[in-house]
């Protein structure tokens, strides 16, 4: 930890290159040191339990009693899961949806605050963004549910309004997948619109003005220079998203359960069933590494399709 | 040359900063090696029966207010009395989620890091701890005298023996809790909108109880509903409904004692007795999508548990609910309409070709049951924490408990305890299940949330009957391996089923 | 002319602005509507404002709630201090220096935020119970520092790497070792980003329900998440919650929050508009 390109006052000359020439040769050696308290908690708390899962999926394990080698037998099952292929479909739609809507709105709403000539209003904004962040996902869950209610919900009542029949939602197979899309409206997550917005800043107003004079249109402009300048921003939008959206089950679980029928089935919701009420340790740990694969991989061709080039 | 002073002042601060999470790593790491804490020694030492007591928790305030209308503290109270017979254990209430996936993820977490409490409550009958040994099974110390009851030889005999019967059994066929209450059911007529709707009660038959929801649709409302349509509580109605003595007795072979066991169940779906490729089951299905037609706008099985809120709100002619909800109505300034308890009226050849003819029973449930878990032993508490068990299941003290002054009013599991009368038309027509003959049952929990789900689409019109029996055969047949095989793994010899007399 | 156009321009951004800031705070006015309702009210017209106001409410969530914020704040704000601090000088080290198996390391990290969270909840549970964590603050913080510090490490790292290398030439020049240009170089200019980090993780530490709930049975210790549960069932019966004082709760719980945002959020404009990021 100690730096030894350091000046340190108190020590002789000779002494100070004696030590400097020690810790030369470990020089390269301290980068790891420094990232020692890191991986220290990360070994712990991060690395263990998946290795075990993974050392698991290998396992027809029902956590307790049964306990065998299975070989990929837990991973050759999955090709032949009925209701698992079915969420994949389902989770693939809903990934393509929530890419999509979490660049495109937070972006647009960046340009806009960005483009405000009103400092205060532009600060204030950012502000309110931020504000429903403080509110529970089960509390926008509930929500949520409160809207979509068949009966009693504020979706029908407002479609009433305009003569159009009730819909049931969450409860009707052909429109539950698409609802649950919706819950995000208007799709401007407070930390997108801020991760754009710290790109755009970076731009800086001298690029700006220069497509000014050029007589760039603000449409020109935003597809020509601010769209390649947050390339970055977007790559690592697009990661977060579908690694939020591969991973979740969180709405499906608390909402419809992945229901009615396997309309609202997730991959990682059957994941959570199988190891918490199926008992099917095993099988979960194999599905838990599938979705680990398939995020890692979607990631790895995101970031060779969307090179940066200014990094 | 100590590291501070080879470092300029300000690094120096910034590493100070560091040192706790160096420490609280290198503390964290030391002691892993440093061998297994499994108990934690505080609770050996004070001798502490953790409980979560679920509905009965004690409330923090005792004031009666629009926020707070029913509040409890029976449970503590009843815990000080015990406390003050056995001074060197404390009773100690822990406070559950409510929500329900949240409930199971914390007891399967703390079950499987052995910090589960010794007395938790759980969902009858408990298949899933029992499997993996974290509940203890109590038909030993259920055959001996409960002692806080004089003349009592049995403490078996105190409980409504519908709760113990084999439904509620856990696979391996032992009794794994102790039930305090019953979950009882009865419909809740809206009588207003029966009125408008130009329905008279009682309703007679099954054909006019359809006729009822037809009626009750036209005039403007939702018929019918229940939060618990996906559970047995349709399927036991209907297997009261469609009742079939021959097939009943060909699955009541290996014990013949009147009920249908969880072997002999496995047995019939195995044999194809009971089950898809039935002509009686069919019968079921069709009747089941005929009365759907009347259920609330938007029904699903899951998270769909709106019928208590719909009649609340007087939008709802009848809801099939549990009983408990009538000291809630009755108590709610804002239920300004009328309403009546009922029951299902028998059906009629006129409406199936399978009808019983018999008059449905009010089949109790067991409700609040407390299981013993493995921590009871692994803290060597076993011994207080039946005794304690035993003093809450006296009929007195489960009077206090489950009738509390100022708590909704439950139906006790105990016999011979003294009710509210608000609970007697409840009440009066409780019987046990016996002769009846369940349409379907859950042979493992991944079988039977699929067949659920592929029943939900059926009544949706997403899937054709043969669509629909087909992928339930599927399901029927894995069910039966898995039931097969979770049996026969049981560590207890004697638990597991002679599959040569099948 | 163009003036006036401008100004009218301006007037159209402002308008579309409201009506995207409407939609995104209204689960947050939602929440306060609902939290000053009966369940009555509740029931019957839940989406707008209902007289008379249950100001009641709002006395139970307050006595129910207050000692659970001081837990919240202690594992919430040492959770943040703790992930920040060391993402940034992780970040640092990836962004900055280049060392054997640099690119393997970092991708060792970031592959953790692609791994489902439900799979290492047990295995992790154990962990902690074997370090004897259980009912500690620790059981909450220790977890969240590792879980926090990947994603911290993965936005601060590309900031870092967008930083011209020429300021931390200067600054070598000028004689600072690795710390010092971290210190006085790095963490100045990203202080947005950090304030990011923080402000994600203030969220994730103060709403986890999950967690907290698998670790932590002593009422003393408990955080609002499960304080809420806690409170929910006082209020809750089999069939029906009180849903009044619940949203009031939720209301309280969040509070602090708002305002800690509205700090973070002067902290994070400050730092942007300060102005040495633009490249």
């Amino acid at each position: 930890m100690v730096d030894p390109m350091r000046f340190e006052p108190g020590q002789t000359r000779a002494r100070r290159r004696r030590v400097r020439g020690v810790l030369q040769a470990l020089r390269p050696g301290r980068f790891y040191l420094y990232l020692t308290p890191t991986f220290a908690f990360l070994a712990v708390f991060a690395y263990y339990p998946p290795l075990l899962a993974f050392y698991r999926s290998f396992y027809d394990w029902d956590g307790v009693r049964i306990e065998k080698w299975a070989g990929i037998g837990n991973y050759v099952n999955m090709f032949h899961d009925e209701v698992l292929l079915r969420s994949v479909w389902n989770l693939a739609q809903l990934t393509v949806f929530a890419v999509a809507v979490s660049v495109v709105f937070p972006l647009l709403t960046a340009e806009l605050i960005c483009s405000l000539r009103n400092r205060r209003a532009q600060f204030w904004h950012r502000v309110l963004l931020v504000v429903p962040m403080v509110v529970p996902i089960m509390v926008q869950l509930l929500l949520w549910k409160f809207i979509y209610d068949p009966n009693v919900g504020l979706l029908n009542a407002l479609l009433r309004l305009v003569r159009i029949p009730s819909q049931a939602w969450l409860h009707e197979p052909k429109l539950a997948l698409y609802s649950m899309m919706f819950m995000a409206f208007p799709f401007v997550g407070a930390i997108n619109v801020l991760i754009f917005l710290a790109g755009l800043n970076n731009i800086g107003q001298p690029v700006f003005d220069a497509a000014k004079i050029d007589g760039a249109s603000v449409i020109q402009r935003f597809f020509r220079i601010d769209v390649p300048l947050v390339k970055g921003q977007i790559k690592l939008i697009v990661i977060l998203t579908i690694i939020g959206t591969l991973n979740g089950y969180g709405t499906q679980l608390i909402l419809t359960d992945g229901g009615p029928g396997y309309s609202t089935m997730v991959p990682a919701l059957r994941m959570y069933q199988q190891a918490f009420r199926f008992n099917h340790l095993g099988y979960a740990c194999a599905i838990g590494m599938a979705l680990f694969a398939a995020i890692f991989g979607l990631t790895f061709i995101n970031m060779k399709l969307m090179r940066t080039d200014y990094e | 040359m100590s590291s501070e002073e080879a470092l300029g002042n300000s690094p120096a601060a910034r590493l100070r900063a560091w040192t706790p999470v160096f420490v609280a790593v290198v503390a964290a790491l030391a002691s892993d090696c440093g061998g297994d804490v499994s108990v934690n020694p505080s609770i050996a030492a004070s001798r502490v029966i953790r409980m979560v007591p679920w509905v009965y928790m004690p409330s923090a305030d005792m004031e009666i207010s629009e926020e707070n209308p029913f509040p409890r503290e029976a449970i503590r109270l009843l815990a000080r009395e015990w406390e003050r017979l056995h001074p060197g254990v404390r009773i100690e209430f822990m406070v559950a989620a409510q929500e329900q996936s949240a409930y199971l993820t914390w007891v399967e977490t703390q079950c499987r890091g052995g910090t589960i409490p010794e007395i938790i409550f759980y969902f009858p009958p408990g298949d899933k701890l029992a499997n993996q040994a974290w509940v203890l099974p109590l038909d030993t110390f259920l055959e001996q005298p409960n002692k806080y009851v004089p003349g009592n030889r049995h403490w078996r005999d105190l409980i409504v023996p519908a709760c113990l019967a084999p439904p509620w059994m856990a696979q391996d066929g032992h009794n794994y809790f102790i039930p305090v209450d019953i979950f009882m059911t009865s419909l809740f007529y809206n009588t207003a909108i029966l009125e408008k709707a130009g329905v008279h009660l009682p309703i007679e038959t099954w054909a006019e109880f359809m006729d009822a929801h037809r009626r009750i649709r036209e005039a403007g409302y939702e018929p019918f509903w229940s939060r618990a349509m996906w559970s047995l509580w349709p399927r036991e109605l209907m297997g009261q409904l469609m009742h079939d003595e021959p097939t009943f007795r060909r699955l009541d072979v290996l014990d013949p004692n009147g009920r249908i066991d969880p072997e002999e169940n496995a047995r019939g779906a195995y044999l194809d007795i009971i089950g898809i490729h039935e002509s009686r089951f069919h019968e079921y299905l069709r009747l089941m999508k005929e009365w759907s037609r009347y259920w609330k706008t938007g029904f699903s099985f899951n998270k769909s548990p709106d019928s208590v809120n719909l009649f609340r709100a007087g939008r709802l002619g009848i809801s099939w609910d549990g009983a408990l909800n009538l000291s809630d109505y009755e108590n709610d300034p804002y239920v300004t309409f009328d309403f009546e308890l009922g029951w299902f009226p028998p059906m009629t050849k006129a409406s199936s070709p399978f009808a019983s003819a018999r008059t449905p029973e009010r089949i109790p449930v067991p409700g609040t049951c407390f299981y013993v878990t493995q921590s009871a032993v692994d803290n060597d508490l076993l011994e207080p924490v039946l005794d304690w068990l035993m003093f809450l299941t006296t009929p007195g003290n489960v009077a206090k408990l489950t009738q509390e002054e100022t708590g909704i009013k439950i139906p006790p599991a105990i016999l011979g305890a003294k009710v509210d009368p608000v609970l007697a038309p409840v009440l009066a027509q409780v019987t046990e299940l016996t002769g009846i003959l369940p349409i379907y049952w859950g042979l493992s929990p991944e079988a039977e949330d699929n067949f659920d789900r592929i029943f939900e689409l059926y009544l949706m019109d997403e899937l054709t009957l043969e669509q629909a029996l087909a992928r339930m055969a599927k399901w029927t047949d894995f069910g039966v391996r898995e039931a097969i095989r979770d049996n026969q793994t049981l560590t207890n010899p004697e638990d597991r089923w002679d599959l040569s007399r099948w | 002319m163009s003036r006036r156009r401008d100004n009218s321009l301006e007037m159209v951004k402002h308008v579309l602005m409201a009506i995207v800031i409407a939609l995104v705070i209204y689960p947050y006015a939602m929440l306060i509507i609902l939290s000053f309702k009966n369940n009555n009210q509740f029931y019957s017209r839940p989406w707008v404002i209902t007289f008379p106001l249950h100001f009641g409410n709002y006395g139970a969530a307050l006595e129910a709630l207050v000692r659970y914020v001081g837990n919240s704040l202690v594992v919430t704000s040492a959770t943040c201090f703790g992930v920040v601090l060391l993402s940034a000088f992780s970040a640092y080290v990836f962004a900055r220096f280049e060392f054997r198996g640099k690119q393997f390391l970092f991708y060792a990290i970031i592959s953790l935020m692609m791994i489902p969270g439900v799979l290492g909840l047990v295995p992790r549970f154990v962990i902690v119970k074997r370090l004897g964590l259980l009912n500690t603050y620790w059981a909450l913080i220790l977890p969240y520092i590792a879980a926090g510090q990947v994603m911290g490490i993965f936005l601060l790292r590309t900031f870092f790497e967008s930083i011209p290398k020429d300021l931390f030439d200067a600054a070598k020049i000028d004689g600072a070792g690795d710390f010092r240009s971290f210190s006085s170089v790095a963490v100045p200019l990203c202080k947005p980003t950090m304030a990011t980090v923080a402000i994600i993780n203030v969220q994730f530490a103060w709403n986890d329900l999950i967690w907290p709930l698998v670790v932590i049975s002593d009422d003393k210790l408990k955080p609002l998440t499960i304080g809420l549960l806690s409170f929910q069932s006082q209020f809750a019966t089999y069939s029906m919650t009180r849903w009044g004082p619940l949203f009031a709760g939720y209301v309280v719980a969040s509070i602090p929050l708002v305002v800690l945002f509205m700090i973070a959020s002067r902290a994070f404009v400050e730092g942007l508009t300060t102005g040495a990021l633009k490249a």
